[in-house]
């Protein structure tokens, strides 16, 4: 066993050092590799069933002690990231805002990270994180929501007005990065049922929220209901729930829509901006993902006046 | 190593591309301006090394194009015929005459005006080495907007056409030209003589003078070996004339010189604009026209071959609304909203495609 784990980590060490990789998030080379895998299973069969791999094991079984060992390779890489991520963006200060309950804001957070860890092992959740992490450093709610306040139209009605969220602009980037976070908790309760046809979007029916709800309050105690509540229901398609809280609809965009962000990205001559590209092919795949296409609307014009 | 070499060979051509034709420029503005003698001669001889440079040049091409039996490609493809062009016929027929001939001729102003004749055929040539501007385009490569093969070798394709199609009418105008002189009739040939004839009519010193201030360019008046009337002196003649600055006429016991100068400065300014007019075509096709046809072609295809080939490529192509309804800003539509939301869907339910390319796969087991 030690020893197949030895072979595995070696081969996948060799993966990680490919040039392509420099500069992704730990789960981006994770997925990056996941994809390798599963792309070229044809071509990489034959010498990882040799002798001098897993001989005789059949494709999936190697796949598995693949993917687990990866997963042991990544994470010494990715706990200090998520932890950067959790000292420096999250605060909790918009509890403030939502519970009676006054200064417990350090244990939310260190409940909600240690949650995080954990859904860090359910591989479907693992995979969604790496879309949310990647929106969070790079600062995509800040900047959006930052143009959403001087604007004031209708990102910012549905925020102030329909959802009527007493708190200052920074606390309700708060509130859109823990959301964020809480996210991809829909993988682990009961997925399977929940999934939508059509592949790995994690989008679920409105009423497995309150099925799910009882679980994650168990786990997340401290959290205040509302803001599990508005978690869950992002993941739910605004298209079948008219009356989705806003936060929430904000959180699903990011989530997905800035995943495919790559530091040394440069536009090409003759392409639209990255985000603006993104955004507007998010903007015709909207009834799919479930995405409030009026807001994707007015993410669009950010995009396009400040060529992001 | 090798690709250093060829590298450094490259660039070298490129410089000589560049001197070559401040060379050219500047001997047409000595001709045109009349500068002195020594200045126009050095400029002659540095055209030499430069026709002597380029012909090398095209030689080593064609012969390692030859060794390598890619012959036709290279003359076709590459544009060899261009290299040969701009090359052999100038060193053969131009430059290299005109250098023998000066060399020829020695100090002495008033000499070997028989060769002149058979030069004036040669100046046909000149025209040709505006080709050699063609060869600039390759210059243009690290350009912005000229970056694409495409871009390139279209306005390659426009320049080579316009500018082949002005030597040639050029060419084959002066050639014409010049095949009268050949006869002993230039254009100058019945004024010169007329000239002669005049002053063939009484021989005193006093008809030559007068003669010979009617018409400015009558250098020299000479009877039976004996000068009657010079405009200048010696010492000017020998700083400021060279071998094909003056023609020489003989009526009876008359010897006649004329300054050509003022010809040649004509000729001169005829071929700078033709030169100019090269010049500003190709920097508009460069310059203007190479920007517009990335914009309008080469770029939209590259983003959408990105988008079709790259997993991760997701970019959207940027269509100008003045040229929406462009063929390829039709197709660049269906890609952004077709092809596009399309990729995004099925590459999460089913990747195809993986940033990660490895040529061999076995290379990623060596030494595991």
């Amino acid at each position: 066993m030690a020893d197949q784990s030895v072979k595995a980590q070696a081969f996948l060490q060799r993966l990680l050092t490919n040039p392509v990789l420099d500069g992704l998030s730990s789960l981006q080379k994770e997925e990056q590799i996941l994809q390798f895998i599963q792309i070229n299973g044809e071509k990489l069969y034959p010498t990882l069933s040799s002798q001098a791999f897993f001989p005789g094991k059949p494709w999936e079984e190697i796949r598995h002690i693949l993917s687990v060992n990866l997963v042991d390779l990544i994470n010494p890489l990715l706990y200090p990231e998520l932890k950067h991520t959790f000292r420096t963006l999250i605060q909790m200060t918009f509890l403030d805002f939502i519970t009676q309950v006054k200064g417990a804001t350090d244990k939310v957070k260190e409940q909600l990270y240690e949650f995080v860890l954990a859904l860090m092992n359910v591989p479907l959740a693992r995979r969604e994180y790496s879309g949310v992490l990647t929106a969070l450093n790079h600062s995509a709610v800040d900047r959006y929501l930052d143009q959403v306040y001087s604007r004031r139209e209708y990102v910012y009605f549905e925020l102030t007005k329909v959802q009527r969220l007493k708190m200052s602009k920074e606390e309700v980037k708060q509130l859109v990065r823990v959301i964020m976070l809480l996210k991809p908790v829909v993988a682990q309760y009961g997925i399977h049922d929940a999934v939508q046809s059509g592949g790995s979007v994690l989008l679920v029916q409105p009423q497995f929220v309150e099925k799910a709800l009882d679980g994650l309050q168990n786990r997340l105690p401290l959290m205040p209901v509302t803001v599990l509540k508005e978690a869950l229901n992002s993941s739910t398609s605004f298209w079948e729930n008219r009356y989705l809280e806003a936060t929430g609809r904000i959180a699903a965009i990011f989530c997905t829509v800035l995943k495919n962000y790559r530091p040394d990205m440069k536009k090409d001559r003759g392409a639209e901006s990255a985000e603006k590209s993104w955004i507007n092919t998010a903007r015709r795949n909207a009834r799919y993902h479930g995405y409030d296409i009026k807001m994707l609307d007015e993410f669009y014009k950010i995009a396009a006046e400040n060529r992001w | 190593m090798e690709r250093e070499k060829g590298s450094f060979l490259e660039n070298l051509v490129m410089i000589m591309i560049v001197l070559v034709i401040i060379q050219t420029l500047l001997e047409d503005m000595c001709t045109l301006w009349m500068a002195d003698w020594a200045s126009r001669r050095i400029l002659v001889f540095t055209g030499v090394v430069f026709d002597l440079f380029f012909t090398i040049e095209f030689l080593l091409r064609f012969q390692s194009a030859v060794v390598r039996k890619k012959t036709f490609q290279y003359m076709v493809k590459q544009r060899g015929w261009v290299d040969f062009l701009a090359s052999v016929p100038l060193l053969v027929f131009h430059s290299g005459p005109s250098a023998f001939s000066i060399m020829s001729a020695g100090g002495p102003v008033f000499a070997a005006a028989g060769v002149l004749n058979v030069l004036k055929i040669i100046k046909a040539v000149r025209i040709a080495r505006v080709l050699r501007l063609l060869r600039v385009l390759k210059i243009f490569r690290q350009l912005k907007y000229a970056d694409s093969p495409m871009a390139q070798r279209h306005i390659a394709k426009i320049a080579t056409a316009m500018v082949s199609a002005v030597v040639a009418v050029v060419l084959i105008s002066q050639f014409a030209g010049s095949f009268s002189t050949v006869t002993g009739d230039s254009s100058m040939g019945p004024y010169h003589d007329g000239v002669a004839g005049l002053l063939a009519e009484d021989s005193s010193k006093l008809q030559a003078e007068d003669v010979a201030k009617k018409f400015p360019d009558i250098l020299v008046v000479k009877l039976n070996g004996n000068t009657l009337y010079t405009r200048y002196d010696n010492d000017y003649y020998r700083t400021q004339f060279g071998p094909l600055d003056y023609s020489y006429e003989t009526r009876e016991d008359y010897e006649v010189f004329f300054d050509l100068r003022w010809t040649n400065a004509l000729q001169a300014r005829t071929d700078l604009v033709y030169l100019l007019i090269i010049i500003g075509v190709i920097i508009v096709l460069v310059v203007y026209y190479s920007p517009h046809f990335a914009l309008t072609v080469t770029d939209p295809l590259h983003v959408m071959h990105r988008g079709m080939t790259e997993q991760h490529y997701n970019l959207e192509v940027k269509i100008l609304p003045k040229y929406a309804d462009d063929d390829v800003f039709r197709l660049a539509k269906a890609y952004n909203e077709g092809f596009l939301p399309m990729k995004g869907r099925m590459a999460e339910a089913a990747p195809l495609e993986n940033d990660i390319k490895i040529e061999k796969i076995e290379d990623l087991f060596k030494g595991l």
